[in-house]
């Protein structure tokens, strides 16, 4: 440490050797002890540091609530998310779209056989009722 | 607990990880942003903005290379700046700094406690300097992560610090 270092040093982070470079603090005060125009500096400084301290920024508190309700996602939000993974995860970056590029298809599936059912007798009155018509079908000819 | 185990927690979506998480770090970023942004309108929507990435991209820190208030401030850091570019606030260069000039600063500053001149003053400053002396003056930022977050030498971050904090000197003595 030198009187040159300590002055680049007190230009820098002030006159509070509590925010000097923490590897260069021992030896910087130690040297400011012996340097009377690194001390000279320090005064003339304080007075920017004082004016520095004395801009106090007041809490948010409400802050912390409006952040937390932030969390609760819409569900489109969480579709896309979920649609869209970050690239971290190599797994779901793969399965997640070919997942979703099947959602046509089981979507087709469910609503095919929801549409087209196919009536079959299969009570003993409907077993009667075409054994009937069967018959009388048979007596025209 | 430490934070890259609630970071991981946080990562399971784990809310009571992240409320822990915000309450140690809520303060000091409301305090980066407020001084940056000058108490501009915006500052709340910033404040929230870096912590919901703290809630959707948790995972993508690593504790191995920086402390999580690092990776807040640098996230905040940059959020600001962004918000300075979109709202087309002029940009001071660092060679429109005034020349190097060692003058007496008035006693009078001493009892200077007009929080909205420092504040002004501050807001004066190249972005680079006033964040520079905002992380180490008021952050308690050590000297190698405010380089980190500005992506600048040690030596590059003191010598904005030492131009920023010549011309903040100036800029109080013209105010008072």
């Amino acid at each position: 440490m030198n009187h040159t270092r300590l002055l680049q040093i007190i230009n820098a982070y002030g006159t509070n050797s509590e925010r000097w470079p923490e590897e260069e603090r021992l030896a910087a005060v130690h040297q400011l002890e012996q340097d009377s125009k690194a001390q000279q500096a320090i005064v003339s400084l304080k007075s920017l540091d004082a004016a520095l301290d004395s801009y106090v920024t007041a809490p948010a508190p409400h802050l912390r609530n409006k952040i937390l309700g932030n969390l609760r996602k819409s569900w489109v939000d969480s579709c896309i998310e979920w649609l869209m993974p970050s690239f971290d995860e190599l797994l779901a970056y793969f399965w997640r779209p070919v997942l979703a590029a099947s959602l046509p298809l089981i979507t087709g599936l469910l609503l095919g056989s929801s549409l087209f059912t196919v009536e079959i007798a299969d009570t003993w009155e409907d077993e009667i009722e075409l054994i009937a018509l069967y018959d009388s079908g048979n007596l025209n000819e | 607990m430490t934070e890259a185990e609630l970071v991981e927690q946080l990562s399971s979506g784990d809310e009571n990880a992240y409320r822990i998480l915000l309450d140690r770090h809520l303060a000091p970023i409301t305090a980066y942003v407020t001084r940056m942004m000058a108490s501009n309108a915006d500052t709340e929507d910033i404040v929230q903005e870096t912590f919901l990435r703290l809630w959707t991209q948790g995972t993508r820190y690593n504790p191995d290379t920086a402390k999580l208030t690092t990776w807040l401030h640098n996230i905040a850091h940059n959020l600001c700046i962004d918000h300075f570019r979109k709202h087309n606030r002029m940009v001071l260069e660092e060679a429109a700094d005034e020349p190097d000039e060692q003058e007496e600063f008035v006693d009078q500053l001493m009892h200077f406690d007009n929080v909205k001149h420092v504040e002004q003053s501050l807001m004066q400053l190249p972005e680079r300097q006033r964040s520079a002396i905002i992380m180490c003056h008021y952050q308690g930022m050590s000297n190698r992560d405010a380089a980190v977050i500005l992506e600048i030498s040690v030596e590059a971050l003191e010598s904005l610090m030492a131009r920023g904090r010549r011309k903040l000197r100036k800029l109080l003595e013209a105010k008072i």
